[in-house]
């Protein structure tokens, strides 16, 4: 039998004295929630059609390291000093802060982002597929998608009918929109990266639609809706062309217009014609089909800016035909009510010229019929997928007349679905995580800072030239200020708040990165509470 | 990230070991995690009863990597004294003791011998964190209780009527050479007073809001939110006091209504549901806060502009 005592009184502890930590007392098992870290979706990024990591890239200008800023807007958007000039910004519309003071200039922070890497970017990818995808229609549709599928290693050819990429953007929008050198730089880049072009050859034309099929393991039909649309009026043929207009603009022409002049549209187009004839010295006046308040909100900005010009507008009405009298045009319009014409509204206006600017259409006459139907081709909008295998539309040729950030978004979601279909896989669309509301902002965190103005030349100024810029971008200090403003909704930027007030000790920081402690954890959910940004989530554990 | 911490950085390891028994969301081990990054492992916690007695663990048990001698309720400052004569004796003069008492052990009990610590100028830190009741007997009365608090001891039908017990008052008329409010949810403006505090020889005294979420009768969540408002509203306002004349408020407060603070918690349900005691409660609070700006713009001669918003709202 053993001893009874097999110990000596003096190796007893001394009964006041602390002998070991709390580290025994595992107190996680006193947890009903758990925290949880996660990174959310922004409300911006939520509304971006192409998705782009908003406060991902703002929070790596915070922290003053640009190419990573670059390299997180690039993920999602290829050409950000592009969509930096030229994009309607729907981002800015559901920012949190607009709520607390003033939205966040994202617009202006990416043009600064994407100017500042302009010459920076365009790596040749790492390793080749050795898959060959052809594109037709080197446009925005056509450019974004071999930007994506030329960095996952795909070999790529744009075939486009024009001397050089670049479509709409390089032949229509005027200099002072967005500066041919931006639009250089973007293409220079792609070729740097290895993409090759095959100018001035019409798919149809040039080379036939199914010998690019026999020829390229995929082929991505990007060729916009190139067609300006004519309407169907009596006269119409005595009216002239915004489109060539705007072509000769660009070209560096400078026609002469003066006087009253009309211009007929239902988009961007028109109110940039307009702007452009104000610039020529002209008195534009827009037909416009639709009310005032129901210009989309793509085309407000431009609105806006065309009725700063002095740009007038007809609203709500619509064309009925055209005249020529004494070298002036008498043009007949009537109201319109969404539908119909109203009838007895017929109006004469007499105009020095009038100019057709409505937006284009699609030509798929190169296609065979059988993606082909009424006019539109058979597509998925998201993944571009035709009923020919190998086969993807991407951009305007499938939507129609889109913002930039559309088309952008077209041409990246359609590179996915071809590289998925490359690599023999199955395309999924990428999920949003849940987006963090304003209620989840701990606005206390954040000082009351007024928006830094963007430099737009004023009216006057504007109306004087066709190649200044008319927005300047922000110089790096007011890029640092105004990105210091971004709540970075949704995003862990390691701020430390967590670890700061955790009352436990059990936030750890691993890598600069906070960790929870799930063994000690009692989930009291301070961090929730005072994350500033709604990473943390108390999710339920168990109930007592 | 439009801010971050000056004072702290989150890649540090703390003195404090998780597993502690203090309830969830308890403000004073906040407290006691962000001082002991300041005074580091060369400290001496005296801690007389109170909530941290049982937060530091049950014996044998410990949470803090320092030594911490648990004493009886009244004696914190002198036991402090003692040990600090004890470690001189010994030529440890690097070595900050520290008393680390609750609300009970310096407003009430422990009073006596924090004045005769604090008019002999000992030089010693004594820290209270002031969750304003006892609270780890059960939510009674102290005379730290704010004006319209409900305790055990004062229930809904007849609520704290007294306001709290001007402590830094008390610190000040003993001329000690540095007292100081601060509160966790501002970290940063804590650890400069501690930081301050140590590089001062003599009796140094500061003052920790922090929330209880059982005794306040609110979520463990709000914890950090409930301090913040407490300094917001101008009820518990953020300043130093040198050489008990110089006062100087060191964090400007946004002088929210007071509502803002008393919705978060349950303690003040009574009040709320009767006006003229809000009321009542809103101009005390303004008139100790117009008092504490006079007595800062007597230190410097000046206010600064952040100053003048919240004396409006007091007319």
């Amino acid at each position: 039998m053993a001893k009874k005592y097999d110990f000596k009184a003096s190796e007893l502890p001394i009964s006041p004295m602390t002998l070991t930590t709390t580290l025994e007392n595992p107190t996680g098992g006193w947890r009903s929630f758990k925290p949880v870290i996660k990174n959310k979706t922004a409300p911006c990024t939520a509304t971006c059609p192409t998705k782009v990591l908003i406060p991902h890239f703002i929070d790596s200008l915070v922290k003053g390291d640009l190419d990573m800023a670059a390299n997180l807007l690039h993920r999602n958007n290829p050409f950000p000093s592009i969509t930096g000039r030229l994009c309607h910004a729907p981002c800015e519309l559901p920012c949190n802060r607009g709520k607390y003071d003033e939205p966040i200039s994202i617009k202006q922070l990416e043009r600064f982002v994407g100017d500042y890497y302009l010459d920076r970017k365009g790596k040749p990818p790492r390793r080749e597929t050795g898959k060959r995808v052809a594109i037709v229609g080197g446009g925005l549709a056509g450019m974004s998608a071999a930007y994506y599928l030329r960095s996952k290693g795909h070999e790529v050819v744009i075939y486009d009918r024009n001397p050089n990429l670049g479509g709409y953007l390089r032949y229509y929008v005027p200099e002072y929109r967005l500066p041919l050198a931006v639009l250089d730089a973007e293409v220079g880049a792609l070729e740097r990266m290895g993409v090759k072009f095959v100018l001035n050859t019409e798919v149809g034309r040039d080379i036939g639609f199914e010998e690019l099929k026999e020829k390229y393991d995929a082929v991505i039909l990007a060729h916009g809706s190139s067609i300006p649309y004519t309407p169907d009026f009596p006269g119409v043929d005595l009216l002239k062309s915004g489109w060539d207009l705007m072509k000769e603009v660009r070209e560096g022409a400078r026609p002469k217009v003066s006087g009253k002049v009309a211009v007929l549209g239902n988009g961007y187009t028109a109110f940039e014609v307009a702007r452009v004839l104000r610039r020529l010295g002209a008195d534009p006046f827009v037909v416009y089909p639709t009310a005032k308040i129901r210009i989309p909100f793509s085309d407000r900005e431009i609105f806006t800016l065309a009725e700063e010009e002095g740009v007038k507008f007809f609203f709500a009405k619509v064309p009925l035909k055209a005249d020529r009298r004494d070298g002036k045009v008498i043009l007949t319009v009537a109201e319109w009510d969404g539908k119909a014409v109203v009838p007895a509204t017929e109006r004469e206006m007499e105009f020095e010229e009038v100019f057709l600017a409505y937006e284009g259409t699609a030509d798929h006459g190169f296609l065979p019929d059988t993606i082909r139907s009424n006019g539109t081709l058979k597509a998925d909008r998201r993944s571009g997928e035709t009923p020919l295998e190998g086969v993807f539309v991407a951009g305007e040729s499938v939507s129609g007349p889109s913002p930039v950030v559309n088309v952008i978004y077209s041409g990246r979601s359609v590179a996915a679905a071809v590289d998925a279909y490359l690599r023999g896989r199955t395309y999924t669309p990428e999920n949003m995580p849940e987006v963090v509301g304003y209620e989840r902002i701990v606005t206390d965190y954040f000082p009351k800072a007024p928006r830094v103005p963007e430099m737009r030349l004023s009216p006057a100024e504007r109306i004087h030239s066709l190649t200044r810029e008319e927005v300047l971008g922000y110089t790096q200090e007011l890029a640092m200020k105004e990105a210091e403003r971004c709540f970075n909704c949704g995003f862990c930027n390691a701020c430390g708040n967590c670890y700061v007030f955790c009352p436990d000790y059990t936030i750890k920081w691993v890598h600069g990165r906070p960790k929870v402690d799930y063994e000690y954890c009692k989930g009291c959910g301070v961090c929730s509470e005072e994350c500033p940004r709604g990473v943390i989530d108390m999710v339920k554990e168990r109930e007592f | 990230m439009s801010w971050a911490w000056v004072e702290v950085k989150p890649n540090e390891n703390d003195l404090m070991h998780p597993g502690h028994l203090a309830c969830q969301g308890c403000g004073a081990t906040i407290a006691a995690r962000l001082a002991l990054k300041v005074f580091g492992k060369n400290a001496v916690f005296v801690i007389p009863a109170s909530c941290w007695s049982v937060i530091d663990g049950a014996w044998p048990q410990h949470a803090l990597q320092i030594p911490v001698f648990h004493t009886a309720f009244e004696t914190a400052a002198i036991a402090a004294t003692g040990i600090r004569a004890a470690l001189d004796m010994k030529g440890r003069h690097d070595v900050h003791v520290v008393a680390w008492a609750g609300d009970g052990g310096t407003f009430d009990i422990g009073l006596q011998a924090l004045s005769g610590a604090a008019e002999r100028n000992e030089n010693i830190i004594y820290i209270t964190y002031d969750n304003e009741a006892y609270m780890n007997t059960g939510i009674q009365r102290s005379s730290s209780t704010p004006l319209g608090a409900w305790t055990t001891t004062t229930p809904d039908e007849r609520p704290e009527d007294r306001p709290k017990k001007n402590m830094m008052e008390i610190l000040a008329a003993h001329r000690v050479p540095y007292a100081a409010t601060a509160s966790i949810a501002y970290p940063d403006d804590f650890i400069r007073k501690l930081k301050k505090a140590t590089q001062i020889k003599g009796f140094r005294f500061i003052h920790v809001f922090s929330p209880c979420p059982p005794g306040w009768k609110m979520a463990s969540n709000l914890s950090v939110r409930v301090a913040r408002m407490a300094v917001e509203t101008k009820v518990f306002p953020l300043y130093e006091i040198e050489d008990g004349e110089v006062y100087t408020i060191t964090h400007w407060p946004r002088g929210l209504p007071v509502e803002e603070y008393f919705k978060l918690q349950g303690r003040f349900k009574p009040v709320l549901k009767d006006p003229e005691r809000l009321a009542y409660v809103q101009r005390y609070i303004e008139t100790q806060w117009e008092r504490l700006v006079r007595l800062h713009e007597a230190s410097h001669g000046y206010l600064p502009e952040e100053a003048r918003a919240t004396i409006r709202s007091a007319i």
